[in-house]
């Protein structure tokens, strides 16, 4: 038998709502950026084709987080051959801790705006022409007047600070 | 490398990850990092989901609301986000974007290839399910969500997001499983835990069976031992029989001697170091067998001729008490919300578990034979989290002003153990101990109405005692509830108080005649020496 249509727009908005969530599961698991966005579209496209299998008001983490595990697997497998790849184990590891770590999502994404308001003026202009301008790390660079290398190291820092400011927002409970 | 330089070398290859700057050789070494290190896998995945979270907030991931107001070409240029307040964006004009979505997710499946669902891996049969309360697997042989008693289990990986299992592998191996849990089965000597808790039993033949946790491998050297298994946290290994060896794995642990564990001892191991510490051995946080054999104290209640008696050993479907004396009046569960697991380990086998006022579950036999002559007993083992106002083991009892054959539990706000009848006059009579029931310690309860005396007691002392002659029953208040009080209509709770119980409830039985003190105390001395 099966389940009543589902509520297009609610699951639309669940679907948008989990965007980031399934990206960094997705990421998590594969370790390769641009792929993961590949996988990330690919998983909307089952989750939407297999709507009939979903009920509105049951889990639909545990739904899109299985359906984007099944796609990322897919990946593994189609990538076996030309790519050295995590072990099994530790997608297995990943995977679970991924989960885990997905439930602190909304909360760290609540105090990203506070976070990203603190950091220091030339982190967040690295990291507005990185996200905003979607710029790659040379045109950031030629932006910038910096090496790659170090826009890089730039980069990588912002996301340190600002993990490092998430968690410790999270603690202190601050308001957006 | 020493730890500074293998952290620099980790933290070059962590920044140029995102940016596509790893060759084969380097991915393959960050690999080995995060295979040796939980805490750089959580470094990783919190850098993982921190470049998620930038996406998001630039808008970069949420391509359903670039078609609010008209679909676009998918080949149009892209509008680029402002700086901040993107996440406000998201879900505006989902209405409208359905129909584009639609559109889009049509174009898109014409230039990726068509993705279809890959089940995970499964290879031999390595264990059956012998029995399961109430499952739901996301990951099953054969991709239904509740399999049966019986069903063959292949190696690989599942998650049990609902219920008790109890697998038994093919080397003998009986595992008994509580959700939420994710395992791997490995072979038929080894299973894998990564989250939850399981507790195993190992038969001669089987010796050596592992269980892997996280950090740590746990060798079976002839015993009864259970894990507790938690991500990122401790994990915590018990030994009920018997010993155990533990191989410590973790970033801190290697080289460090193995663990042993004997008999009453028990130790949590750090995530992430692998370090182990030594804890105190607790038997009541895990369920040990879902087994319906007969024993010593069941089979000695069934004796005394219960008119009603449940061992709160669940059935199939998770949500039935049991009545296993004749009359056979099963009482259903009734779930609060969120809905939660009620079966815990008892004094005898398995326990009810409530969750008091806040979770309101309870169970209600809508008929039982009650007592027509003068005499009544009702005993059970109870162990409570708190005294909620009026907590109730069990009730014949309806709201305030209606009174029903007896009313047994907690005493309003003080929580003292009482049992109140109602007398042929119509009046109350109750009895009551002397001091609050102690918390979180297993307590058997009785009271006994002999047609002279009502008694209770508590561990098989007499802790209080009234005279009461003959004993009255109100015809229209015909249902037992356990847990709570009903309402006259006994359609829910009464809503003055509802008496709810927070804590365990086990070995419930009632008799329609008096039992003696000395089958009361016999009754506590059975439980007390630890029969399971």
């Amino acid at each position: 038998m099966t389940n009543p249509p589902i509520d297009q727009e609610a699951l639309v908005g669940l679907m948008t709502q989990f965007q980031g969530r399934l990206y960094a599961y997705i990421l998590s698991l594969i370790a390769d950026a641009d792929a993961a966005n590949d996988v990330l579209q690919e998983t909307n496209i089952v989750l939407w084709k297999e709507s009939r299998h979903f009920v509105l008001g049951t889990n639909f983490k545990a739904w899109a987080f299985r359906v984007a595990h099944f796609q990322c697997m897919a990946y593994r497998q189609r990538k076996l051959r030309d790519k050295v790849m995590f072990s099994d184990d530790v997608v297995a590891a990943l995977a679970i801790e991924s989960k885990d770590l997905d439930e602190r999502y909304e909360e760290r994404a609540q105090a990203l705006a506070f976070c990203l308001e603190r950091i220091h003026f030339r982190s967040r202009e690295a990291l507005r022409l990185r996200y905003a301008e979607e710029l790659a790390v040379a045109e950031v660079a030629a932006r910038m007047s910096r090496s790659s290398n170090a826009v890089s190291q730039l980069l990588f820092r912002a996301r340190q600070w600002l993990i490092a400011c998430v968690k410790r927002t999270d603690t202190l409970q601050v308001a957006p | 490398m020493n730890d500074r330089d293998e952290n620099r070398r980790f933290e070059s290859l962590l920044g140029r990850l995102l940016e596509g700057g790893l060759n084969d050789e380097d991915r393959l070494e960050f690999g080995r990092f995060l295979e040796h290190d939980p805490s750089r896998r959580f470094q990783y995945l919190d850098y993982c989901q921190m470049h998620g979270l930038l996406r998001a907030e630039h808008g970069l991931l949420s391509s359903w609301q670039e078609f609010d107001e008209e679909l676009p070409p998918l080949n149009a240029p892209r509008q680029k986000p402002a700086w901040r307040g993107l996440r406000s964006l998201v879900g505006v004009g989902v209405a409208a974007a359905v129909v584009a979505v639609l559109a889009a997710v049509v174009a898109r499946s014409s230039r990726i290839p068509p993705a279809t669902s890959t089940p995970p891996f499964r290879g031999d049969v390595v264990a059956r399910l012998q029995k399961q309360v109430d499952a739901r697997f996301l990951y099953v042989p054969a991709g239904e969500a509740a399999p049966p008693a019986g069903t063959a289990m292949p190696q690989g990986a599942y998650e049990l997001c609902r219920g008790i299992i109890e697998l038994q592998s093919e080397s003998g191996v009986v595992l008994t499983l509580e959700a939420p849990a994710s395992f791997t089965l490995l072979d038929r000597q080894g299973v894998r835990i990564d989250r939850g808790r399981v507790a195993a039993h190992v038969p001669r033949q089987a010796t050596g069976f592992r269980v892997e946790i996280p950090n740590g491998t746990v060798i079976d050297l002839g015993t009864d031992f259970a894990v507790d298994a938690v991500q990122g946290e401790k994990s915590e290994v018990h030994v009920f029989n018997g010993k155990v060896q533990i191989n410590l794995s973790g970033s801190k642990a290697r080289g460090a001697s193995p663990l042993h564990l004997t008999t009453g001892e028990a130790a949590s191991i750090d995530y992430a170091t692998g370090m182990p510490s030594g804890i105190d051995l607790d038997e009541q946080r895990f369920l040990r067998n879902l087994a319906s054999t007969p024993r010593t104290y069941t089979q000695r209640v069934l004796e005394l001729q219960p008119a009603v008696y449940y061992p709160m050993e669940p059935a199939s479907d998770g949500a039935t008490l049991r009545d296993v004396a004749f009359h056979r009046a099963d009482a259903k569960i009734f779930f609060g919300e969120p809905r939660k697991s009620v079966w815990a380990a008892g004094k005898v086998g398995l326990a009810l578990e409530l969750g008091g006022p806040a979770q309101r579950t309870y169970a209600v036999a809508p008929e039982y034979p009650q007592a027509e002559g003068d005499e009544l007993s009702v005993a059970a083992w109870v162990m409570a989290e708190s005294r909620p106002r009026w907590g109730s083991i069990a009730k014949n009892w309806a709201g305030s002003d209606q009174w029903g054959q007896f009313h047994f539990g907690l005493h309003y706000d003080s929580g003292e153990l009482e049992a109140h009848i109602q007398d042929s006059s119509g009046q109350e009579i109750m009895v009551k101990d002397s001091a609050p029931i102690p918390l979180r310690v297993w307590h058997h309860v009785a009271f006994v109405a002999d047609g002279k005396t009502l008694h209770l007691y508590r561990n098989g002392e007499e802790v209080d005692g009234k005279p009461s002659r003959q004993l009255r029953r109100d015809p229209r208040i015909k249902a037992l509830a356990i847990g709570t009080k009903l309402n006259l209509k006994a359609d829910a709770p009464d809503s003055h108080d509802y008496n709810m119980w927070d804590g365990r409830l086990d070995e419930l039985a009632i008799f329609n005649h008096a039992l003696t003190p000395r089958q009361v105390r016999e009754l506590f001395e059975l439980g007390s020496v630890g029969v399971r």
